[in-house]
């Protein structure tokens, strides 16, 4: 083997040697990734095993919330219900002390915890009642129901506009329920300087109404606008206008129990506007 | 009209798509302006996505893109929205609740509003959006959004057309690029009827189509009078 040869043979040794190193590398580098993927495989199937404890958790908490709230919404039945009895018998015998400025402070808590269990007995009956499908003239049950705020403010200048000619099928009860408590809720938070401009006005939904009451009053603000019509959180921020913070509760689970749903808009040119969307009964 | 640029087609709602003269089906995305932030309908492909969202931020900034509706799950509608859960990390999806179900595949960082098979509301401080189920056309969970406020009805594919020429507003004799698209596209004429029976109560003062183009006042009327009378999808096939 002359010199040439043995310096080509030694290259070639070197290339298989360097081949090899690389070789090792590479397996080596491929052995640690597929390491650090296993490890990964088990950190992921940890988690995902971890998320489904968790989700098994969130259901059986879940259902114990619903068990629970069934249980809460038949005491605060029960307790409203019986309530109810003393505080009228209590307002019986305050008629008998004389008259005066104590006596009336007294009489108007009564009245005021009579109407807060009078709407809890409503919420609880709505969710039980059976319905009766009539088709309701909606336009003149605002009609009378209007003419009732006004009996009870007598004080306010209420210039009302109601859509003639709105008519649905319905359960004129629970329909009633829901725009005796829309109108009473205009009449205590939608007026402005005394004044009550208030508009009972339609939209097309497709198999149904939306029925919407415009006011030109403060209207809501977004933070009191999401919480309007859950219970105990009142239209106009607990200041002024009187309710016991139920009247928008009762139109919320009203308009779902007719299978629709209420939600509050700004209304155009300032003041606010509640509406309530309500599906055309099946016969 | 400068269709490289946003153009409005209604108070406080733009048409921000993209207009290929090269391609047959055009790619209709809206935007609408509320007082609870923006609303983005049909956002259209990963293709479209440079278009669509320059003409979005000409008009916004992404952090006020608070709703993103979809009216199904194609990728000519939603394919560009894992980028906008990206650059718009405020937003919602809002789709149908079996549209929804699908859309969950595609790993989005944000969340998915389940619209119910009987419809559903979106209010938004000074307009309400509606949502109306539009069951096989063409998808089982499509949906139509009623905006409430400018008495527009944007219908995903219904309604929609292919075919040049392509103008934002319906001119002329447009009924059969209707045709073209709802024959192939549609489910058959039955669901067609079920649907425009509803959609039609709302009496739509403009309809908004993914594809196609815009139609105003009495070319809604004549379009539900057209689609009506179609045999597509189904009714099509014929037994050998």
């Amino acid at each position: 083997m002359n010199r040439l040869d043995r310096r080509r043979l030694l290259e070639r040794a070197l290339e298989a040697q360097c081949d090899a190193s690389l070789s090792r590398l590479r397996a080596e580098l491929l052995m640690e990734t597929l390491a650090e993927l296993g490890e990964n495989k088990r950190t992921l199937q940890r988690d995902h095993d971890q998320l489904r404890r968790d989700a098994e958790t969130i259901e059986t908490q879940r259902q114990q919330l619903t068990e629970l709230n069934q249980e809460l919404e038949l005491f605060s039945f029960g307790v409203a219900h019986d309530l109810r009895q003393p505080l009228v018998g209590a307002r019986m015998l305050l008629q008998a002390l004389p008259a005066g400025a104590a006596c009336a402070a007294v009489d108007d808590a009564l009245v005021e915890a009579l109407d807060r269990i009078e709407g809890l007995l409503c919420l609880a009956r709505l969710k039980s009642r059976e319905f009766e499908v009539t088709t309701v003239d909606l336009s003149d049950l605002c009609e009378r129901l209007v003419e009732r705020q006004r009996q009870l403010s007598p004080d306010l200048r209420a210039d009302v506009t109601i859509e003639a000619g709105l008519a649905l099928r319905t359960d004129e009860r629970v329909a009633s329920l829901l725009f005796e408590n829309l109108l009473s809720n205009a009449f205590r938070y939608g007026h402005a300087d005394g004044k009550l401009a208030l508009q009972v006005f339609s939209r097309p939904s497709v198999d149904g109404l939306v029925v919407g009451i415009a006011d030109e009053g403060p209207g809501l603000s977004p933070e009191l606008a999401r919480r309007a019509f859950l219970p105990f959180h009142r239209a106009g921020g607990g200041g002024g206008g009187g309710g016991v913070g139920l009247g928008l509760a009762l139109v919320d689970r009203a308009a779902r129990r007719l299978g629709g749903a209420a939600w509050y808009e700004d209304r155009a040119g300032g003041g606010g506007c509640f509406l309530v969307r309500l599906p055309t009964a099946q016969p | 009209m400068d269709y490289s640029e946003a153009i409005a087609i209604a108070d406080d709602v733009h048409w921000v798509g993209r207009y290929d003269p090269g391609r047959g089906l055009q790619c209709n995305a809206y935007l609408l302006h509320t007082q609870a932030g923006a609303v983005l309908i049909d956002p259209g492909s990963m293709g479209d996505f440079p278009v669509v969202f320059r003409k979005v931020l000409d008009l916004i900034t992404p952090e006020d893109l608070r709703y993103v509706v979809v009216a199904h799950q194609d990728p000519d509608v939603v394919g560009s929205l894992p980028v906008i859960a990206e650059v718009a990390p405020e937003a919602e999806v809002v789709a149908h609740r079996e549209t929804a179900r699908l859309l969950e595949h595609i790993g989005l960082r944000i969340p998915i509003r389940a619209v119910p098979p009987e419809g559903g509301f979106l209010p938004l401080a000074d307009r309400t959006l509606e949502f109306v189920a539009t069951p096989f056309l063409h998808s089982p969970g499509a949906m139509a959004t009623w905006d409430t406020a400018t008495r527009s009805l944007f219908t995903g594919d219904l309604f929609g057309a292919v075919g040049a020429p392509w103008s934002l507003f319906a001119e002329g004799a447009f009924e059969s690029q209707l045709t073209e698209w709802h024959e192939v596209y549609m489910a058959s004429q039955q669901a067609l009827v079920y649907s425009l029976d509803r959609l039609m109560q709302l009496d739509p003062e403009r309809v908004c189509p993914q594809h196609g183009s815009v139609l105003v006042g009495d070319q809604v009327a004549r379009a539900n009078a057209h689609l009506r009378t179609l045999r597509c999808g189904i009714d099509r096939l014929v037994s050998a």
